[in-house]
């Protein structure tokens, strides 16, 4: 029995196993259910051809490793943010949560000398932000969008209190050190040749691609989204799906920001805005809706690699930040338009 | 495919393929007698007037040294800044010229490029650990500070005075230390009192509202503190609203000092409003930073590797006399 | 529609005001003072300006992330255009204030024409063009500060019977956003269309028009909130709003307006702008340490929310008729 989950495409022509299909049909079929699922992938793809030919050392292969390893920390947040947006709601403090995380995993770590240990700091603090959040809005039922700010404001501050007081307050720095070698080893660290936070956020988004579209989790997580009223009537308890699935964003921004700890050698205060900004950009141009209900976590995916390969291309090509901003401005209005038109046409086969 | 979504998928490209055409007119700086040496460049961030004078007196030398030089631009993201050391080690640049944003995580960009064994010489932001460090050259902002509050020591000799301390912002070592050491030395003057230290985060917008509180909460307020020129405008506004700008010497004078020495500075200073101003010397940093990566390409170690140039006090009296040491009057 | 003109969120909001500012005069010696209230409003009159106006646009459940670019676009091109002199030394004419009021319309018209043309939600569109206009901003001043002088920092200082033009300014935008809103069919279709979306269509009302009225109306507002701030600040550069859009939004929201769209009003909207202005203040005027700024406002913001929370849930369940329109 073919039972389909919330956001997985049915196969329109079904394989006859007697017959052997052509090896150029199936490759179409493939490619066609990749495309149904990842509908910017196309996009994506050509856009990565087109800037390998125009700047010249965009498709070296150090370069790709630099941009697979700087990708993963957003790779990661942006996992969550994209179940939040599936249940129709917004979380603006994953780039404080990041932020937070990586100073405090930071001071655990440079104290105790525990490159676990600040780990397991990071997943704590994400999940208690992301558990702060969840309560409030999912039994509180308070906005998100003003009270995920709110969080933001107060996460952002006890970031850089927690970094003003790890350095002895005699220079308040931003940010947090001098940690044991064994952290920047990890970060830079390649396995198969690719970076390895780099494939720990792939087998993430595989993870949580998983879930959400093979369990009754993933299921009621698109239904809350897409129909409140239908969820409701069949028995999901929206209080306590939406304090999982904000929990479970907070906990991956812990997670995404103990990667940047490893990424720098260092943890940051200053983590957070930009990565809120290409966390919607990415979430949406990769076609989420913000609306709830649709998307998945390898369109997200897909989003945040045409967002970071533009970003490098334009600095290799010595573009202007400001001329980057208006390119990647228009790619964001351009690319969403592109998704949703896409989506609508999907809707109505 | 659909129509729209050709165009779409082809707009797209487009729009990016037409601006990258557009942006290799940021051109690599090139000098005359190629001297065939590229450095990279990478500034934390290129929205303020220190960093493009910074650029300006970086590119005036290197045209001079007949050197190459590619910059690129963090954003204030020190993920960004460390993807773009790895990226100019990547396209093997000979040498490397960095403003780290972040003064703790620059130590792996120095591990990097130290096993790359390419130069890398730091300016502006002295990291937190020196110890591995190739070259760094900055100004000296706790001197600085030092320096503004001793002025205002020596300027009032003994009378009361209160102050306003603008303070810039959270993620600045300079602007950190510029406090401190103001702070430090107003400390050991009992008649002169900080009556708040307000941040700003280097917004204009933020010093304007300090100055009008300040001046609303102290009506003899006699002195305010920037740590940049770009705060005076604000402040000079507010004065005057309150009715007490004046020009220096005359009575009733609210005493203005500031760190910078850009053209805010030096127009203010010749204008006989600003009491002092303590230029960073920025060709000095562009010069000797050049010369060091230079050096460490051939093979060559610097005698010193940190080396901190003091600011440049100038007056309304002596600004003439010291015009060509400040880069903002040039 | 109720006549009464304060709605029982704004109430609550003047109670929380009163509170603040009480508890700051006690802690500051100076802060009740008029000369102190003065200020806040000056400093406030930006902020103010621009949530008048996005009020309209919240209330249509939209929202627009890019008014500080927008601010800062209009501005800076208004400035080019409108004044002679050096980068250092620059005399603005009067043409500066309508040339940044009509350049923030256009940046406000063409949001609203993307969200309708590309059916997309409101939020990733103003994210996009905040970039766009940001980078123009930039561009045009290749990151440079310009110091201005002349027409548009006389205007900012200037006083009529003792009472600031900037204040003034504000009172009028503030008043003729809230009367358009509540008198005009204009205003009253944008609570409609954002309150009431089927019956409003089946009515015949547009929401594209809605969208252009009120995105226009929130850029002009920005225009106008840029050269108040470069007036009185006697400078101008690229990264004038950096902060602007969250902290006008804020304010929208602590007045009361729902982020769902139809109800708020533009009384509220100025007072959560008073109040964050005074909260700002008030920590100035204690010398909070520079951490507590963030903290202190997300607390507030929390607060606010979880108070309006409560006291729409009590008095849903006396199930009174609530206010939805004041």
């Amino acid at each position: 029995m073919n039972r389909l989950a919330f956001g997985e495409v049915a196969e329109t022509s079904p394989r006859n196993d007697s017959a052997k299909t052509p090896v150029w049909k199936w490759v179409a079929g493939a490619g066609r259910r990749v495309f149904l699922t990842v509908p910017v992938l196309p996009i994506t793809v050509l856009v990565y051809i087109g800037l390998a030919v125009v700047t010249p050392g965009f498709a070296s292969w150090p370069n790709v490793q630099n941009l697979l390893g700087s990708l993963a920390v957003l790779a990661i947040a942006a996992i969550g943010a994209t179940m939040v947006f599936l249940v129709a709601g917004i979380d603006l403090s994953v780039g404080s949560t990041v932020a937070l995380s990586s100073v405090l995993a930071a001071i655990v770590t440079k104290s105790t000398e525990s490159i676990l240990l600040g780990l397991a700091t990071a997943l704590v603090v994400g999940m208690v932000v992301g558990a702060i959040n969840g309560v409030a809005i999912g039994y509180g039922k308070l906005q998100p969008f003003v009270l995920t700010l709110g969080v933001l404001l107060v996460a952002r501050a006890v970031a850089y209190i927690s970094a003003a007081a790890a350095a002895g307050g005699g220079g308040t720095a931003a940010s947090v050190g001098q940690l044991p070698g064994e952290v920047l080893d990890f970060g830079r660290s390649s396995l198969f040749g690719l970076p390895t936070v780099f494939l720990i956020a792939v087998v993430l988004v595989g993870i949580f691609a998983v879930i959400l579209t093979k369990t009754s989790f993933g299921r009621n997580v698109y239904l809350l989204g897409s129909n409140e009223r239908a969820a409701q009537f069949v028995g999901i308890r929206g209080g306590l799906l939406r304090l999982r699935v904000y929990g479970i964003a907070g906990t991956l921004g812990g997670v995404a920001g103990f990667i940047l700890m490893t990424r720098l050698g260092s943890g940051t205060a200053t983590a957070g805005d930009t990565l809120l900004l290409q966390v919607i950009a990415a979430a949406v141009i990769g076609g989420t809706s913000l609306f709830g209900g649709f998307g998945g976590v390898w369109r997200t995916l897909v989003g945040v690699f045409l967002i970071a390969g533009l970003a490098n291309a334009l600095g290799l090509l010595g573009m202007p930040s400001w001329t980057q901003g208006i390119v990647i401005g228009f790619v964001v209005v351009l690319g969403s338009g592109l998704a949703v038109y896409l989506h609508a046409r999907s809707g109505r086969k | 495919m659909s129509v729209v979504k050709k165009i779409g998928a082809v707009g797209t490209v487009a729009v990016i393929l037409a601006t990258a055409g557009c942006a290799t007119s940021a051109d690599p700086v090139e000098g005359e007698s190629a001297e065939g040496i590229t450095i990279g460049v990478s500034f934390d961030r290129l929205n303020d007037a220190f960093r493009i004078g910074e650029k300006k007196y970086l590119d005036l030398y290197a045209e001079e040294l007949g050197v190459t030089l590619i910059y690129q631009d963090a954003q204030s993201d020190a993920q960004t800044q460390s993807s773009q050391i790895q990226s100019f080690i990547a396209q093997g640049v000979d040498g490397i010229i960095q403003i780290p944003w972040d003064t703790q995580a620059v130590a792996a960009d120095i591990a990097a490029a130290a096993e790359a064994g390419i130069p890398l010489g730091i300016i502006d932001q002295q990291p937190a650990d020196t110890s591995d460090v190739f070259f760094y050259v900055g100004g000296n902002p706790t001197a600085d500070g030092r320096i503004a509050a001793e002025f205002l020591i020596d300027a009032v000799d003994g009378a009361e005075l209160k102050v306003l301390e603008l303070q810039g912002g959270l993620n600045n070592i300079n602007g950190i230390e510029r406090s401190a050491g103001f702070q430090d030395a107003i400390a050991t003057a009992p008649n002169i009192t900080i009556v708040a230290s307000s941040p700003t985060d280097w917004q204009p917008e933020a010093a304007l509202a300090a100055t009008q509180n300040a001046l609303q909460a102290h009506p003899d307020l006699g002195a305010v503190y920037a740590p940049w020129t770009g705060a005076l405008p604000a402040v000079y506004n507010a004065l005057d609203a309150a009715g007490k700008l004046t020009e220096v010497g005359e009575p009733g004078h609210v005493w203005t000092v500031a760190i910078n020495g850009d053209e805010i500075g030096c127009r203010y200073v010749s204008e006989n409003m600003l009491a002092v101003d303590i230029a960073t010397d920025l060709p000095e940093m562009a010069r000797q930073v050049l010369d060091a990566v230079i050096a460490g390409i051939d093979g060559e170690v610097p005698a010193e590797n940190v080396v901190l140039l003091d600011g440049v006090p100038y007056t309304p009296e002596n600004l003439e006399s010291k015009r060509d040491m400040i880069w903002g009057c040039s | 529609m109720r006549n009464f003109p304060i709605s029982g969120s704004s109430a609550r909001l003047l109670g929380f005001l009163v509170l603040v500012v009480a508890g700051f005069s006690v802690l500051s010696g100076t802060f009740f003072s008029a000369s102190n209230f003065t200020n806040i409003l000056l400093q406030g009159a930006a902020t103010a300006v621009a949530a008048a106006a996005m009020t309209y646009v919240i209330l249509l459940a939209d929202i627009d992330l890019s008014v500080g670019a927008t601010m800062s676009l209009s501005t800076v091109v208004a400035v080019a255009l409108g004044s002679s002199g050096s980068q250092f030394d620059t005399q603005t004419t009067i043409f500066v204030l309508p040339i940044a009021i009509l350049v923030g319309i256009l940046c406000g018209l063409i949001n609203a024409f993307l969200i309708n043309r590309l059916k997309l939600n409101a939020l990733i569109v103003t994210l996009g063009t905040t970039s766009i206009f940001l980078g123009i901003a930039l561009t045009i001043t290749q990151a440079g500060t310009r110091v201005i002088d002349g027409t548009i920092t006389e205007l900012a200082a200037f006083r009529i019977g003792g009472v600031p033009s900037v204040i003034l300014a504000t009172l009028v935008v503030a008043i003729g956003a809230a009367y358009y809103l509540r008198f005009r069919p204009g205003g009253r279709a944008i609570y409609a269309v954002g309150g009431e979306p089927r019956s409003a269509a089946e009515s015949g009302l547009s929401r594209a028009k809605s969208r252009y009225v009120a995105f226009g109306f929130l850029g002009g507002a920005a225009g106008l909130a840029g050269v108040m701030i470069s007036g009185q600040v006697g400078s101008v550069q690229a990264n004038l709003g950096s902060d602007f859009a969250f902290t006008v939004i804020t304010a929208v929201v602590i007045g009361g307006t729902s982020l769902f769209g139809g109800r708020g009003t533009v009384f509220g909207s100025l007072l959560g702008a008073i109040l964050l202005t005074t909260i700002d203040s008030g920590l100035n005027a204690i010398a909070a340490s520079i951490y507590a700024y963030d903290a202190v406002r997300g607390g507030i913001l929390i607060l606010a929310m979880v108070s309006d929370s409560l006291t729409t849930k009590v008095s849903a369940r006396k199930a009174l008729t609530r206010v939805r329109v004041a």
